[in-house]
């Protein structure tokens, strides 16, 4: 509007207002001012002497656009003024614009004067002021509406819910340019079907009932025929007398807070969902965990280890309720009682020299051993005992963790009773191969028997002293050699027996030995030198004899095989023994001709054979026995000629006595 | 061992790889009041052999080295020859073929039956003491026939084969006197006291009858 963009202030005089709300004044044919009531000067600041004699159009301005602001029609203060007055601008004294309001009349020439006009300016600056003010405000607030954007839209409607106005942001809302809207009822926009229909309906009931405030929700037709959830906050206006002429409102579209409030809704319900289902399915499997928590605590209760502590004696001081129950005697019967009557004698002295070497520096030991139970059966158990000493190395008692391995065992003696066979047709075939020589061998010593027997009978029948003391002698010789046929079979008896395996201390230099005199014969049609270089200071392997036996005879035997193409006086073999810590270490060096093989751990493959028709099982099975008996075997081919075969066992920790 | 070349006594050579075998062997044959050495090996036998005299050879047959047959083989080769006897602990057919082939006065199984073994070297022993003598007559006699002059043995042919001096005389174109002479020189280098003594030396010595 041009009033503030003109800049021009009003102002009216406060004091004066009341009494100067108005001045006469009188023009003359020529235009002049001819007469002025003394209140212009309350109005003008001019006292009336000073504007007298001016020209009527130069004191009022009557193109002012403050004045064309009292033409329009739709100023509330139209209604105040009459039609018939004209507005004038008149600048005070002080320089502030005064809006006069004239009403006048002409003067009809005669009388007192020759013409012109006479009227009354009333002062309506502070209108004027009042309306350029409440125009201003207007126009912010109507800058307001209009720049109102998202999601809400101002509207005012007739009762009879003709649209009188929309702000234009409506078209965000409905999508309607405000002009397609007004004029038209609002309720058309609501669809019969619509929530918030019948709250649309009511609104005139309601208003009429006296509400005057109003919120609810509706659904309105979108341009594009879909719905919008629009929030509506509504106030009737009433005219002075009480008429309801019009409603005035807030439009929130809400249609997507709505959606996203019911997805946020739907997704808290579908994450409650979820939680219960989740918080079920915990619960089913707490359920599940605790049941089967109770059938494993029942199955611990009942197969769990045993545990027990004990004095010297064997004397029980503490028994745990699986040791209890597997025991089949109450804690009370256990307490006070010894364990060691219940293992068997042949195992009973091993278990007590085992329990017997624990010291603060070494205070457990495993044993297995053999135990009668309740009802007599042979049980097998396994326990980790350990000696429990006090800060001064006292021993204070024992406490041992164990279990029932009957059943293991029966599984572990299961294989091993495989293995065993193996092993044992392994040394049958081996036998088999030295059958003939060692046959030579028991006829020898039974052969020189028989002589000696018939030289003494011969000697006996001369008689004599000399032929005598000559047969003493045979007979002397005949004992030497049927304790010499005695022990070859022994050998070979103890070679081949079926015996199940059987663990001791043994001195590895008599087992070399041993072996020497099984392949005696063998060595000697082989025509091999054999050099022992074994330690005299010996100590005890824990080992079973027979299979060690297998171990160094079938070692030999592959030497003697590989030194067949030497010179006649050039087969050498080296049989060795040396400590390594606490470890024994058994070699066998020969001369022969070596194997090509890059990687020599492959002739422990079983079936590995360069012999045409054999298995390939003897240098295997070495190896299974090396592992039986925690040891480990090596071959390799010796920097000049030759190879070397190896077997690292471990020393018995007990020397043998 | 302390035989000579010139040493007649009979000895029973032991050859066994077995030490213990060997000590029985000796106490058996030092029963039987023979003489015996014994060795561990046939080469080391071989090696120490000194002549010729009446023995009996018991040997193995499987030992490290030469075997029992080889031995046997071997000494027929040299032309030594001595009753033998073979003892094995396996007497398998082949074994036993060679080992008698070879010309083995008995092959014994050991351990050999009671006194099987005294008989047999004893019997050995008998048969080889025979052997020596008669192998020690025919060497006499080649000593005396080598000592005949070529004449001379062309008559002891023809003595031998029947023929009277005339015939010899008019065969070898000589006179009957010289014939004479000669058979005088033949029946005294010869040691013979008649025709039918010297007939028999020369059967002994495989002289066959030159029957023209």
């Amino acid at each position: 509007m041009s009033v503030s963009e003109k800049n021009c202030e009003l102002s009216v005089p406060e004091s004066d207002l009341c009494q100067s709300v108005c001045f006469y004044y009188r023009v003359d044919e020529t235009g002049n001012l001819s007469y002025l009531s003394p209140s212009v000067e309350g109005i003008l600041g001019f006292p009336a002497s000073k504007l007298l004699g001016k020209l009527y159009s130069d004191v009022f301005d009557f193109e002012h656009s403050l004045g064309s602001l009292l033409s329009k029609p739709e100023h509330v203060y139209q209604k105040t003024f009459t039609s018939n007055s004209r507005c004038a601008v008149v600048q005070h004294e002080n320089g502030e614009l005064v809006v006069l309001d004239l009403h006048e009349r002409p003067l009809h020439p005669g009388e007192d004067n020759s013409g012109g006009l006479e009227g009354v300016a009333y002062n309506i600056t502070p209108y004027v002021t009042a309306a350029v003010k409440l125009s201003e405000g207007e126009q912010k607030y109507r800058r307001l509406v209009e720049g109102l954007g998202g999601d809400y839209a101002i509207y005012t409607h007739l009762p009879n819910g003709e649209l009188t106005y929309v702000s234009p942001s409506v078209k965000e809302i409905l999508g309607y340019e405000p002009r397609e809207i007004i004029g038209l009822n609002w309720r058309e926009l609501i669809g019969e079907d619509f929530v918030g229909r019948e709250t649309a309906d009511q609104v005139l009931a309601d208003v009429q009932a006296g509400v005057r405030f109003y919120k609810f929700s509706v659904e309105v037709a979108h341009a594009s025929g879909a719905k919008r959830l629009i929030e509506i906050q509504q106030r009737p206006i009433f005219s002075p007398d009480g008429e309801y002429v019009l409603m005035e409102g807030i439009a929130k579209d809400i249609t997507e807070t709505t959606r996203n409030a019911e997805e946020i809704r739907r997704l808290k319900d579908e994450l409650e969902e979820r939680v219960f289902q989740r918080t079920r399915e915990l619960r089913l499997i707490n359920d599940q965990l605790a049941e089967s928590e109770s059938r494993y605590r029942s199955v611990v209760e009942d197969q769990t280890e045993f545990i027990c502590r004990w004095n010297e004696g064997g004397i029980y001081t503490f028994v745990n309720q699986a040791y209890c129950r597997y025991m089949n005697q109450s804690e009370k019967q256990l307490l006070g009682a010894s364990f060691l009557p219940n293992i068997i004698d042949e195992d009973r002295s091993r278990v007590l020299d085992e329990i017997a070497g624990l010291t603060p520096q070494v205070p457990t030991v495993t044993s297995e051993h053999r135990v009668r139970d309740s009802e007599g059966n042979l049980r097998w158990h396994h326990w980790t005992n350990r000696a429990l000493f006090d800060e001064d190395g006292t021993l204070t008692g024992y406490q041992s963790v164990g279990r029932d391995i009957t059943d293991l065992k029966l599984v572990e003696d299961l294989v091993q009773e495989r293995e065993e066979h193996l092993k044992r047709v392994s040394r049958l075939a081996t036998m088999g191969e030295l059958i003939s020589g060692i046959a030579h061998e028991i006829h020898q010593p039974l052969h020189a028997a028989q002589l000696f027997a018939e030289a003494a009978r011969r000697n006996l029948e001369m008689e004599g002293a000399a032929n005598i003391a000559t047969a003493i002698d045979c007979t002397r010789e005949i004992t030497n050699s049927i304790s010499r046929t005695a022990t070859i079979i022994r050998q070979l008896h103890s070679f081949t027996t079926n015996k199940p395996s059987k663990f001791e201390y043994l001195d590895i230099n008599e087992v070399i030995r041993e072996a020497v005199a099984i392949l005696s014969y063998e060595t000697k049609k082989a025509g091999v030198k054999l050099h022992l270089a074994l330690q005299q200071r010996s100590h005890a392997i824990y080992a079973d004899r027979v299979q060690m036996l297998q171990v160094f005879v079938d070692w030999f035997r592959n030497a003697f095989e590989a030194m067949s193409d030497n010179e006649p006086d050039d087969k050498h073999l080296v049989i060795s023994t040396r400590y390594d810590r606490k470890e024994l270490i058994v070699e066998l060096c020969d001369n022969g001709a070596g194997t090509e093989l890059e990687n020599t751990e492959r002739l422990f493959d079983a079936f590995y054979t360069t012999k045409p028709g054999r298995l390939g099982m003897g240098l295997s099975i070495c190896k299974t026995i090396a592992e039986t008996h925690h040891s480990k075997v090596h071959a390799r081919n010796n920097p000049g000629r030759g190879m070397t075969f190896a077997l690292q066992i471990p020393v018995a920790e007990r020397t043998k006595q | 061992m302390s035989s000579t070349s010139a040493n007649d006594e009979p000895i029973v050579y032991i050859v066994d790889d077995d030490e213990q075998v060997r000590k029985a062997l000796v106490a058996l044959v030092q029963a039987m009041g023979v003489a015996s050495e014994a060795y561990s090996s046939a080469e080391e036998f071989l090696q120490m052999f000194s002549g010729r005299r009446p023995a009996c050879l018991v040997t193995d047959v499987r030992m490290l080295g030469m075997s029992g047959l080889e031995l046997q083989e071997r000494l027929l080769q040299l032309g030594v020859s001595m009753s033998v006897i073979v003892l094995t602990a396996f007497a398998t057919t082949p074994t036993t073929v060679r080992a008698m082939r070879n010309g083995a006065l008995t092959l014994m199984e050991k351990p050999s039956n009671d006194e099987e073994l005294w008989n047999a070297i004893r019997g050995g022993l008998a048969i080889d003491r025979r052997n020596y003598e008669l192998e020690q007559q025919r060497s006499v006699l080649k000593e005396r026939l080598e000592s005949l002059t070529p004449k001379e043995k062309e008559v002891l042919q023809l003595m031998i084969a029947g023929d009277a001096n005339k015939v010899i005389a008019r065969k070898l174109d000589c006179s009957i006197r010289t014939i004479e002479n000669h058979r005088q020189k033949v029946f005294h280098k010869m040691e013979a006291d008649s025709l039918a003594e010297l007939v028999r030396m020369a059967v002994a010595l495989g002289i066959v009858p030159n029957l023209v």
